[in-house]
């Protein structure tokens, strides 16, 4: 009889703790890093770019570009997603030219799918802006330099554990002599464990 | 001082309070979600009204309950892929990955509560099989909808799930030789080749390891593409037949282009359950029934049945044993054969996957977990409703009796098989790879019944290849 009795209660405790549930939310800072899933996050963007675009600065081909005495001109051309996660490659892209702008280092110009939306608007303007505030056409600055690269991943899995292996590369091409002048990669390696079970 | 016969009336009283509550709840918790869903859903099933029965899903959230969210979301990204509206069937299938990824871990609590009443009280896991029709179903997403570079991407992730299959044994569903096949074809159509030769023997290897007959479009392209490579070493390891030189298979790795149908026929076969009970009453009628509804075996029967040396008079006191198994239940098709119509003639679309071999396939690799899990619970339950049909008892056989069958009938209501499952799949899923020069071409999928009636159609008016590209279409016709 205890046993029935115990084991009766338990099922009720159980029952219950089975229904209990929420939802909590609580403000970060936008730096903060928070790890999930294991996927690529926000934080890797931003590491990677931040890290990545300091080392593009520092080498040798920055300093060769200076004794010209201007600010080399760049474009973000191709930046390929080959790894097994949809990532947005519009945020890296961004995250990318806002440390290249903010360094003052570097000058940038609109990549190839913004320069057709601002030539679409350069012809609007052309048919129907006043002549003392439509911006001319053929006034566009070419670039020098175009950046392109790719993100890569290796994952080993077994049963509840992972290992996921990025590869970030990214390379400096001078668009007139189709020269590489820097070439620079990026591995970030993290392991991921799931709990089998919980309460 | 309470006497000792005070003391077991409020142990009685006590132990009747906390199990006939426990009982309720059960049974309000047990109501079979699984098969309430397919009666709701049944009418626009058959008749393939895809649109309405999108409607219908996106208004029936309360009838999926918490626990089958994910068969919400899968049900939702599965129409919305039929219909070709590809961003939000991609939305709503990551929705469906999502919950599956966060029911990784087992709740402890869940499992008690399901072990002591139904498995229908557990949050639904998908079954393997659907998780790689999942798969296939947001690759074709990307492709559709013309991106390659997201179809890639979810040929990888595709990729890693058949990888985390493979850790299965050896005889159950390990690996899909479609999937395998469609990953070959999106690797060929990125330029890949070496990936899709992988692909490809790894499809080999999945049809000759597992239950679907290996498509001959599978062992036509494989042979030629495979003739001069190591990996074609494949036919001898695994004993497959290769095939003969096939002009087919040529043609299509010449083709400049290729526009690539999946097609979907028929409607997945439902799942049902067998239904096994006995009741003994002291003194004594012993009943039993069983009903199986793949076969419409349907039994129910009752002797007396007197013990040597019992009473021949009942104290009204009874004990019932009632269990359930879930089983296939075949379907009608309505359709019985598709048809495409491109500019090289008439194409029939090659069988990639069965689901009525795969929900057998899954029934057989659970069956041994249902097992024990059936016994467990029916035990438990029988012997908990045994303990308080004798706290309950007083004395009088007739009232006894009725308290008993009115247990008998609560435990037997709460015994449900988890009959939980994607009933929008289709029951084949088809390919049909067209070669072609570079340019706009026309194709007409037609869907015939069994008596050669074109029953549905669908139109690809101007579909534009370019050079070195593949164009992906879908045309479902699932019921």
């Amino acid at each position: 009889m205890k046993s029935t009795f115990r084991n009766a209660a338990a099922i009720v405790i159980v029952s219950i703790l089975s229904g209990c549930s929420g939802t909590k939310v609580t403000r970060v800072a936008a730096n903060s890093t928070i790890d999930l899933s294991g996927k690529w996050n926000d934080a890797d963007s931003r590491m990677v770019s931040e890290e990545m675009l300091k080392d593009c600065l520092d080498k040798p081909w920055y300093q060769n570009w200076q004794a010209k005495g201007k600010l080399p001109t760049l474009v973000v051309g191709d930046l390929r997603n080959l790894s097994h996660e949809h990532i947005n490659m519009e945020t890296f892209t961004n995250d990318i030219q806002r440390v290249l702008v903010n360094s003052g280092k570097v000058e940038f110009v609109a990549n190839a799918s913004e320069r057709e939306a601002l030539r679409a608007e350069l012809s609007s303007q052309a048919g129907n802006a006043t002549a003392e505030t439509k911006k001319e056409a053929k006034q566009e600055i070419g670039a020098d330099l175009m950046m392109t690269g790719s993100i890569n991943t290796i994952v080993d899995q077994e049963g509840d554990k992972s290992v996921i292996f990025y590869q970030i590369d990214l390379e400096l091409i001078d668009i007139q002599s189709h020269r590489k002048l820097w070439i620079g990669d990026k591995k970030i390696k993290k392991y991921v464990e799931r709990d089998a079970v919980k309460l | 001082m309470p006497s000792n016969s005070d003391d077991g009336f409020r142990r009685r009283a006590l132990l009747a309070g906390i199990l006939i509550p426990v009982l309720l709840v059960s049974l309000s918790g047990c109501a079979n979600s699984g098969k309430d869903r397919l009666d709701a859903f049944r009418a626009r099933l058959s008749q393939g009204d895809l649109k309405g029965s999108l409607d219908q899903v996106r208004t029936s959230k309360k009838l999926y309950g918490d626990k089958s969210a994910f068969l919400y979301e899968m049900d939702l990204g599965v129409l919305h892929h039929y219909l070709g509206a590809w961003d939000s069937s991609i939305v709503h299938i990551e929705r469906a990955e999502n919950i599956a990824d966060a029911l990784y871990a087992r709740s402890i609590s869940n499992e008690a509560v399901s072990l002591a009443t139904s498995d229908n009280m557990r949050p639904y896991r998908p079954r393997q099989y659907e998780s790689v029709l999942l798969a296939q179903f947001q690759l074709l997403n990307y492709l559709a909808k013309g991106d390659l570079e997201g179809g890639l991407v979810e040929v990888r992730r595709g990729g890693l799930l058949l990888d985390r299959l493979r850790e299965q044994d050896s005889g159950k569903y390990h690996d899909d030789g479609g999937l395998e096949y469609l990953h070959s074809v999106v690797y060929q159509a990125a330029g890949q080749r070496d990936d899709a030769k992988i692909s490809l023997r790894r499809s080999l290897i999945a049809y000759s390891a597992g239950k679907m007959p290996l498509p001959s479009e599978v062992r036509d392209v494989a042979t030629w593409v495979l003739r001069d490579d190591p990996r074609g070493k494949v036919f001898e390891e695994r004993g497959i037949a290769k095939a003969a030189d096939s002009d087919a298979a040529k043609a299509l790795e010449k083709a400049p282009s290729e526009i690539v149908v999946l097609t979907y026929r028929g409607r997945t076969p439902e799942l049902d359950q067998i239904r096994a009970w006995g009741e003994f009453v002291n003194g004594g009628l012993f009943a039993w029934h069983w009903s199986d509804p793949s076969t419409g075996k349907d039994v129910t029967d009752a002797i007396p049945l007197f013990f040597p040396g019992g009473t021949s008079r009942s104290n009204g006191q009874t004990f019932h044993v009632n269990f359930t198994f879930p089983v296939r239940k075949d379907v009608d098709l309505k359709i019985a054969s598709i048809e495409v119509a491109a500019p090289d003639g008439m194409h029939k679309p090659e069988p990639l996957s069965d689901t009525r071999i795969l929900l057998d396939q899954s029934l057989a690799d659970a069956h041994m977990g249902l097992v024990v899990r059936t016994v467990v619970r029916v035990g438990t339950r029988t012997l908990a409703a045994q303990k308080l049909k004798s706290a309950v008892r007083t004395g009088n056989p007739l009232l006894d009796l009725f308290a008993n069958l009115g247990l008998d009938f609560a435990q037997g209501s709460i015994e449900q098989s988890d009959l939980r499952q994607c009933i929008w799949l289709p029951r084949e899923v088809g390919i049909v790879r067209i070669p072609v020069s570079p340019g706009t071409h026309a194709i007409k999928v037609n869907a015939i019944d069994r008596g050669g009636k074109v029953v549905g159609e669908r139109v690809f008016g101007d579909v534009s290849v370019e050079k070195g590209r593949a164009r992906f279409l879908v045309a479902a016709f699932p019921y």
